[in-house]
Parts: C-alpha cells; sequence; structure tokens
C-alpha cells in the first residue's frame, strides 16, 4: 500500500476534480464565446444590408450621371459607418466596383471614396505595423488611385513580408507600368511564381515599351528575378538576348533552366536548335522534353538524326515528343510508317495520326 | 422591347450592369450562375446575352454554345472576359460567340456593344 | 502487495501517464493551430484566387477522380467537376471496371468518342481498355480512361500514368467541390521558394442533409442523422485544430484520399501508390515525404484549411465501422511498412515527432483504451477498484474532452462558420456531450476490430455503399 499511498500524495482525486472544475468552465466560457459571435455576425449582416443598399442607390447616382457625388447618410448608417469594420466593408465594395469598371463611373467611385474620408482609413492601416493591415492599406491606395502615396509605397517593394512586398510591388506596376518594374533591380527577397503570375497578369493588360534594363534583370543575383525575367523575354519576345538566355542555361536551377529552354523557342535564331541539341544530355526528363518540343517549332530536317537518337531512350514520353519533332520537322507524317515494327513506337505513331487527323 | 440576359456572378457588379442596362431602355433579366442562366436562356430567348466566362454551376463556354443552338431566334451573345482570358475568348468565338469585352470596360461601350449586336440581327 | 494491487496501480500510473502525454499534445495542437489558421484568413483577404482560375501563366492540372459504379451519380458528379474555376485543367475520370453502365452514360452525356493515346505504364497497373474525348469542345477538359477493375490505388496509379499535366489533384468522384477549390488547392505550390512544395492537402467536411443540386452544394446543413453529426464535429476538431498545427510544423502525414493535390513527378518517382494497403492515401505521403527526406531535398506538406470539400459520411453503424476498421488497417499497415524512421534522427521531424505521434496517439490509442476497459471491467468484477481516483480520472479525461470539441467549434464559428444557425450550433455541441458514452467507444471497438482483421490478414475492402445525395431535405 505505500506505493500507492505515495501516487496519492502526489495526486489526489481533489485535483482532478479541480482541474475538471476548470476544464467546464473553460467549455463554457468557449461555448458562450459562440454565441456571442454569432450574435454579433447576425446584427453585422443586418449593417452590411443597409451599407449594401446604399452602396445600390449610390451606383444608380453614378448611372444616371447626375451631380454626383451626393453624400446623403441617413443617421442610422451614419453610426455604423463611425466604426473602422463597417468601412473597411464599404471601401472593399468601392474597390470591387472600381475593379471591373472603367471610365467615368470608375472616375465617381474614386471620388466618392474620397468624399467620404475613407482614405485616411486606408492610410492609417498602410502606416500600421500589423503585416495584413499593412498590405491591405498599400492595396486600397492603389485601387483608389491615390498616386501621391507612391513613394511612400516603393519603399516597400523590398518589404520581407511577402504580402506586403507583394502589394506595393502590384501598386508600382500599377501606377507605372512597365517602367515600374525597376524595383526589380533592387529586390533582395523572393519573387515567387503567384507574384509574378500576379504582375504578368496584370502587364498583360498594358501596351509593351521597351524593356531598357532586361539584360540587368537576366544577370541578376536574384534567381527569382532571373526567372521572371525570363518569362518576360518568352511572352515579349525579347529577340536581343538570346545569348544572355542561352546563358541561363548552365543555371543550377531547374525552373530557371526549363524556361530558359522555353524563352531560347519562342527568340529563336539559326543557332538555337543546335545550342538545345548540345544542351540536350545534361538535362532532367522533364527539361528534355521541353527542349523536344520546343524543338519541334524551331527545328528543320537537319536534326533528323537527333532526333532519331532519342527514340532510343527509355522514357516514351521523350520517345513521344522526339517522334512529333520528327512529323514537324519534316513536314511529313508518312515518317510514321516506318515505326510499325516495334510495339511502342507503333502506339506513339497511332497517336500521332490520330492527333494530327 | 430588346430582351437582355445579363449573367455574372458577383452580386454587386451584376446589379450596377442591370441598372446601366435598365436605364437605357432595355427589359433585362440577371441570374448569377450558368445554371439558372440556361434556363432563363430558353425561357425568355432574349435578344442578347451577356455573358461572364466564369461562373458557378456551367461555364459561359456552355452560355455560348447553348444560346447558338436555339433555332427559334438568331440569339447575340457577348462574352465578358477578365485580362488575360485571350485563349478563353478564342474558344468563345469558335463556339459562335458575336463579340467580346475585357473587363475592367467601361459602362458606355457595353451599351455602344450591345447596340452594335442589336443593329446586326 | 497482491499481484492484482501491481496491475491495477501499474494501470493507473500507465493510464494516467499516457493520457497526461496526449493532453498535452492536445493542448500544443489547439494552441499552436490558432495563428496559422488565423494567418491563412488574413492572405485570404488579399488573394484573388480568380487570377489563378484564367491565366495561362497557371500551373497545369490534372484532376484524378476513380469510379466503380457510380452510375447514379456520375453524370452530374463530372458536370460538377468541369465547372470548377480553373483553366489549365484536365478531368480524368476512372473507371475502374464498373460493372454497372457508368462509361455508356458517360459516352451518351458528354459525347464521347475513343482516341488514340500511347499509355507508358511507368507505376505499374492494371490494364487500360480505352481512353475517351468528348467531340463537343465546351467538355474538353474531359477524358474519361476505361480500365480493368483493380481498386482504387490501381485506378489513382492509371490515372497518374495518363495524366497530362505537371500537378495532379486526386479526388473521390461523389465529392463535391467549391467552385474555387482547385485555385486553393494549387497555391501553395506557386509560393514554394527554397523548399518544394511536394503535396497540398483540404478539408473535407460532411455533406449529409446538405441541400444539393446538380452535383453542387447549395445550403450547408447540420447533419440529421446521429452518427454523420458526430462526425462531423470530429472532421471540425480533426480539419481546424489536427492537420493546421501539423501542417505549420510541415510534419503531416495524412492528406485525405477525398480531396488532395501531388506533385506528379515526386509521386511517380517515389512509386505511386501502394495497391496492397487500404490506407494508400496516407501511405502515398509517407512514402513521398520519405523519398524527399533521403534525397535531402527540403520540402514541404501543405495544407489549406478552407472547407473546399463535402462527401457523404456513412451514416449506419454498419458501414461506419467497416470505415473506421479499414482506416485503422490502413495505418498500421503504412506505419508497419515505414518502421525505419520510427525515432529515427535520419527522419528529423518526421521520424522523431510524427511517425511516434501516430504510432502511440493514433494507431495504439484503440487498443490501449479497450485494454483499460477490460482492466477496468476485471477490476469491478474483483472489486479492487479505488473508485474515488478512477471517477476522478474519467471526469477529468471526460471534461477535457468537452473543452478541446468547444475549442474546436469555436474557431470554426469565428473562422469559416460553415453552420450560421444557432439550432444548428447548439445541436452540433449538445451531440458532442454524447460523445464519450455512445460514439467513442464504438470508433474504439471498430478499431479494435481492425486490429483482429490485421493479424487475420484479411485485406478486403469495405465496401462503402453510399445513399446518394438525392436524400438531401426538400426546399
Amino acid at each position: 500500500m505505500k506505493q500507492r499511498e505515495s501516487f496519492f500524495h502526489l495526486l489526489k482525486p481533489d485535483h482532478l476534480y479541480a482541474a475538471s472544475m476548470f476544464f467546464a468552465v473553460i467549455t463554457l466560457l468557449l461555448v458562450s464565446q459562440v454565441y456571442i459571435y454569432l450574435y454579433i455576425k447576425k446584427r453585422r449582416f443586418r449593417i452590411i444590408s443597409q451599407i449594401n443598399h446604399q452602396i445600390n442607390e449610390w451606383i444608380g447616382m453614378i448611372i444616371s450621371e447626375k451631380e454626383f457625388p451626393v453624400i446623403d447618410l441617413t443617421k442610422e448608417l451614419k453610426l455604423y459607418l463611425k466604426k473602422e469594420k463597417n468601412r473597411e466593408f464599404l471601401i472593399d465594395n468601392l474597390i470591387k466596383i472600381r475593379k471591373n469598371l472603367t471610365g467615368s463611373a470608375a472616375q465617381s467611385i474614386v471620388e466618392l471614396y474620397k468624399n467620404l474620408q475613407l482614405k485616411d482609413d486606408s492610410i492609417a492601416r498602410f502606416k500600421s505595423y500589423a503585416w495584413h493591415k499593412k498590405a491591405k492599406g498599400i492595396y486600397e491606395l492603389y485601387m483608389m488611385d491615390q498616386e501621391a502615396e507612391l513613394p511612400d509605397i516603393y519603399l516597400y517593394t523590398n518589404s520581407k513580408n511577402e504580402y506586403i512586398r507583394m502589394e506595393a510591388q502590384t501598386a508600382i506596376i500599377g501606377f507605372w507600368g512597365f517602367e515600374g518594374l525597376t524595383f526589380l533591380e533592387s529586390l533582395e527577397e523572393p519573387l515567387h511564381e503567384w507574384q509574378q503570375l500576379k504582375l504578368l497578369e496584370q502587364l498583360s493588360t498594358l501596351d509593351i515599351v521597351p524593356l531598357q534594363n532586361l539584360s540587368l534583370w537576366l544577370r541578376s543575383g536574384n534567381e527569382y528575378v532571373k526567372h521572371f525575367a525570363l518569362k518576360l523575354t518568352d511572352i515579349y519576345r525579347q529577340l536581343d538576348m538570346h545569348d544572355l538566355v542561352a546563358d541561363c542555361l548552365q543555371s543550377a536551377n531547374v525552373k530557371i533552366r526549363a524556361q530558359a529552354i522555353k524563352s531560347l523557342g519562342r527568340i529563336a535564331d539559326d543557332s538555337t536548335a543546335e545550342i538545345l541539341i548540345s544542351h540536350y544530355p545534361t538535362e532532367t526528363n522533364d527539361n528534355k522534353k521541353k527542349i523536344l518540343q520546343q524543338l519541334a517549332t524551331i527545328g528543320n530536317n537537319n536534326i533528323t538524326s537527333f532526333l532519331e537518337e532519342v527514340l532510343k531512350e527509355d522514357d516514351d514520353f521523350l520517345k513521344l515528343e522526339a517522334t512529333r519533332a520528327l512529323v514537324a520537322v519534316n513536314n511529313d507524317v508518312k515518317i510514321l510508317n516506318k515505326f510499325q515494327a516495334d510495339k511502342t513506337m507503333a502506339s506513339i505513331a497511332r497517336q500521332i495520326q490520330y492527333e494530327q487527323a | 422591347m430588346t430582351k437582355i440576359l445579363l449573367i455574372e456572378d458577383d452580386s454587386l457588379i451584376l446589379k450596377t450592369l442591370e441598372l446601366k442596362i435598365r436605364k437605357e431602355g432595355f427589359e433585362i433579366f440577371c441570374s448569377a450562375d450558368g445554371k439558372e442562366g440556361l434556363e432563363k436562356l430558353h425561357l425568355e430567348l432574349p435578344d442578347v446575352v451577356i455573358t461572364d466566362v466564369m461562373l458557378p454551376f456551367a461555364s459561359g463556354l456552355e452560355i455560348v454554345s447553348a444560346s447558338k443552338k436555339i433555332k427559334e431566334k438568331d440569339i447575340k451573345v457577348i462574352v465578358c472576359s477578365s485580362m488575360g482570358q485571350e485563349h478563353i475568348v478564342e474558344e468563345a468565338f469558335n463556339l459562335g460567340a458575336d463579340d467580346y469585352i475585357t473587363k475592367p470596360f467601361s459602362l458606355n461601350e457595353l451599351i455602344i456593344r450591345i447596340k452594335k449586336q442589336i443593329k446586326g440581327r | 502487495m497482491s499481484f492484482w494491487q501491481i496491475i491495477s496501480n501499474l494501470l493507473t500510473y500507465g493510464v494516467f501517464l499516457y493520457s497526461v502525454t496526449l493532453l498535452l499534445f492536445y493542448i500544443f495542437i489547439g494552441l499552436f493551430s490558432i495563428g496559422e489558421t488565423r494567418k491563412y484568413i488574413k492572405k485570404n483577404i488579399l488573394t484573388d484566387y480568380r487570377l489563378l482560375a484564367s491565366s495561362p501563366h497557371a500551373p497545369t492540372v490534372s484532376i484524378l477522380a476513380p469510379a466503380y459504379n457510380e452510375g447514379a451519380t456520375i453524370i452530374e458528379n463530372v458536370r460538377s467537376l468541369l465547372s470548377l474555376y480553373y483553366s489549365n485543367l484536365e478531368v480524368v475520370i476512372i473507371n475502374d471496371g464498373s460493372k454497372d453502365d457508368s462509361l455508356q452514360k458517360l459516352i451518351d452525356a458528354y459525347q464521347l468518342e475513343k482516341i488514340e493515346r500511347h499509355v507508358q505504364y511507368i507505376i505499374a497497373s492494371k490494364e487500360i481498355k480505352g481512353i475517351y474525348k468528348s467531340s463537343n469542345p465546351v467538355y474538353k477538359k474531359l477524358v474519361v480512361v476505361d480500365k480493368v477493375n483493380g481498386g482504387k490505388a490501381d485506378a489513382l496509379n492509371v490515372g497518374i500514368n495518363i495524366a497530362a499535366h505537371d500537378l495532379i489533384v486526386c479526388i473521390d468522384v461523389d465529392c463535391i467541390l467549391e467552385q474555387d477549390a482547385i485555385l486553393k488547392l494549387v497555391k501553395p505550390f506557386l509560393e514554394e521558394t527554397n523548399e518544394k512544395t511536394i503535396a497540398s492537402g483540404g478539408v473535407v467536411r460532411i455533406a449529409n442533409s446538405c441541400e444539393i443540386k446538380d452535383g453542387m452544394l447549395v445550403k450547408v446543413h447540420l447533419p440529421k442523422n446521429y452518427w454523420a453529426r458526430m462526425q462531423s464535429l470530429e472532421y471540425i476538431r480533426a480539419f481546424i485544430l489536427g492537420r493546421m498545427a501539423w501542417a505549420r510544423l510541415n510534419g503531416l502525414l495524412l492528406i485525405s484520399g477525398a480531396f488532395g493535390a501531388f506533385d506528379k513527378r515526386i509521386a511517380i518517382e517515389a512509386g505511386g501508390y501502394d495497391h496492397n494497403t487500404v490506407g494508400e492515401d496516407m501511405e502515398l505521403v509517407v512514402r513521398m515525404r520519405r523519398y524527399m527526406e533521403q534525397k535531402k531535398i527540403p520540402y514541404r506538406v501543405t495544407y489549406v484549411p478552407d472547407p473546399l470539400c463535402w462527401t457523404e459520411a456513412p451514416s449506419s453503424t454498419k458501414i461506419l465501422g467497416r470505415q473506421r476498421n479499414r482506416w485503422t488497417r490502413g495505418t498500421i499497415e503504412t506505419l508497419k511498412l515505414h518502421k525505419i524512421m520510427f525515432f529515427n534522427p535520419k527522419y528529423r521531424l518526421l521520424g522523431l515527432l510524427s511517425y511516434p505521434y501516430w504510432f502511440f496517439f493514433e494507431m495504439l490509442a484503440p487498443g490501449i483504451e479497450f485494454i483499460g476497459m477490460i482492466a477496468f471491467l476485471l477490476m469491478a468484477i474483483f472489486n479492487i477498484i479505488n473508485w474515488h481516483l478512477f471517477l476522478a480520472l474519467l471526469l477529468f479525461v471526460i471534461t477535457f474532452g468537452y473543452t478541446y470539441s468547444a475549442f474546436a467549434a469555436y474557431m470554426e464559428v469565428t473562422t469559416f462558420n460553415m453552420y450560421r444557425r444557432r439550432t444548428d450550433m447548439m445541436k452540433l455541441l449538445l451531440t458532442g456531450l454524447t460523445e464519450p458514452f455512445i460514439f467513442h467507444p464504438f470508433v474504439v471497438w471498430a478499431a479494435i476490430k481492425g486490429y483482429i482483421d490485421i493479424i487475420r490478414k484479411k485485406n478486403s475492402w469495405g465496401e462503402m455503399t453510399r445513399q446518394g445525395f438525392n436524400q438531401a431535405p426538400k426546399p
């Protein structure tokens, strides 16, 4: 019994009861929190529908192109808009309309934003130390054309926080277009693919201007910048960059090499096919496949022997791409007829025949 | 009166466009999703359909395809796309779309395009 | 001191120690998940996912959906998959030798015609009978593969062999996905910096009693059935707290087979799905992680806490029992296959924390509880129980469980808040009160049956007879 007594010395049932009580109280607190939250949410729903109603009225005014903006808020709405959260909801909705429209309607929305003094909110968020507020502030200022804040925003294009950085970069491009890309030169932080995609989508709506510093970006010490520059070379067919792009094939980063292969295909000259062929043996299978795809579009029948060599590879994907390229560079589907003996090759040939038909 | 069917999934944008189109004196039907859009298409047989590309339940391409299959009426379709969706617009044209407009657009531009389609019928 | 007293003491101490460790883990998981969930929500506000939906620069994605005798719902399920927001998408339906008319239905509904495509069986799998594509350009995303029956893992391997794109999203064909499910699941792959994202897991929620129309979720309701409702709470706990915390640690071992995305190349290099286990979803993640550890390539397995995938949960004890039996066998088989990682420092966090946690608190837990119950009965019979201590312990464990559930409910309400009606929340919480007395013992019993089956080497698939989504309440 001695052992048991010593155990109880440490752990008396009373302790457990006390702990149970503690947990029970916590549980009750959490449950009441759940209900308080649901109640607040329900009340907010009413407020939100009122704000929405007001927005719809404003839209009506904007469309009828009356004297605008007329801000005549009800007492209730005034009270609601004293709360920052409700004003943020209003801003979010104005941005949504602004995003989809151009022309006078969009201008009216910006006017409305200014007249309601919502800019103060955006500035306050921008000055905040919390990353998500700061990023949101930048977003609002940019969506509402507040160009005056641009110099301050520019400072954040190399922020340590990816979201602040991303919004700042978007804002700069938004105002300056392609010229805004200068931030790439001082960028030390990553520019991951999501950011790249966001910037490319944004740029796609603008008219291209000469990319003065593209060669700098292609030589950047920041791998992400290099990757992004390769994409720009590809999309905007920057033929002058051929040699710099070819240098990128030596990169240790597989993504950079993959994009370099693709870009080379887009800006190919007489030397490109040979460069790709000599690079071929050192590549991963995925990139080999990409090389073959590019060769299919840029090669001529001089590379037939190389492609036939590829048919000896183990990977069927490479065989398939090589066969496709063979048909393309010789511009002749009949070339497939000679592959009937080998089972795999015959199957590949059937697929290509089907695709061509 | 010229009937217009508008399909767009964002309620705020839908409302904005609806008000504008109605003000121009057209009869307008709205739908916030592709499925309902298809139903209204067959029910109302509009003269012009304006549809977003990406919609819940059925895509804008299905709307284009269905509109062009309707024999009773020559329904004109304007596809509304966001930036960077050129490839989808191309598909829409292959399916018979008559015009497209890229977001963001001005309300007046939309009206001009609608009127152009009505004239072309 | 008698023999029985020693046993009794050992048990009291042992169970107590085990519970304390488990409890500490739970507290840690609960607290550790908060920050990560909040951060995700903040990020979401700043993200325009639609950008990804239509961008030509978005990664290409193949959805792999194995189907076996799903004829009743296949047409609308495929339809809803085809209307997902994502333009660089291929939807691969793998008909795993269905005995019903699924294939013919698909051919008729989507104007399919057989195409010629060369298939390399990079991962060994059963034979493909035919590949079909639609002649209607509206359905050009659709690929249907007809193959010889070989089970779910085999069907998924065929899918991997066929998939034309770089990322694969594996789903159950009867799952209902939110429109932006793919966008959200794929984004982590674009955010990788120096750690490669190899897999991204999604949340699965219970669709029973929800309003569903044409394969689309119209309105969320709390399940009316007790067992399904209990699982709703269980899933909220697991997905909002458990997975989130493990993902933050980068120690996630399981991505639900119903909804997860993988880097195709890594999945192939790791060897694809293992068709010798009933827990193929967990096994693949563990193997992919192990592969990356062995190659010493920095990597991440990420997790997206948005409720994006809805599935019908078993609502009868018979089917629920079979499911839990299978889960237990899956866990045991997976852990056994990869036992080399157990407390192996070479596998870092994976070997030192994730694996042992699964071993002690997922795999052994039902066994330990079961032994505890037996011992309790024996001691009660021989009347050597210290009732006072026993009751105190029991009360302690139960109240702690309630706190944990209430915390999960609180996190759910303040984040994604899928059950908006106050009565729904009340029902969910009240149902939670019965858990320690009804649901939990049942689940433990089902797991014990899993132990028994594994000892008997029974490898059969628990057949999941689904009721179909047509049982949603009429509006």
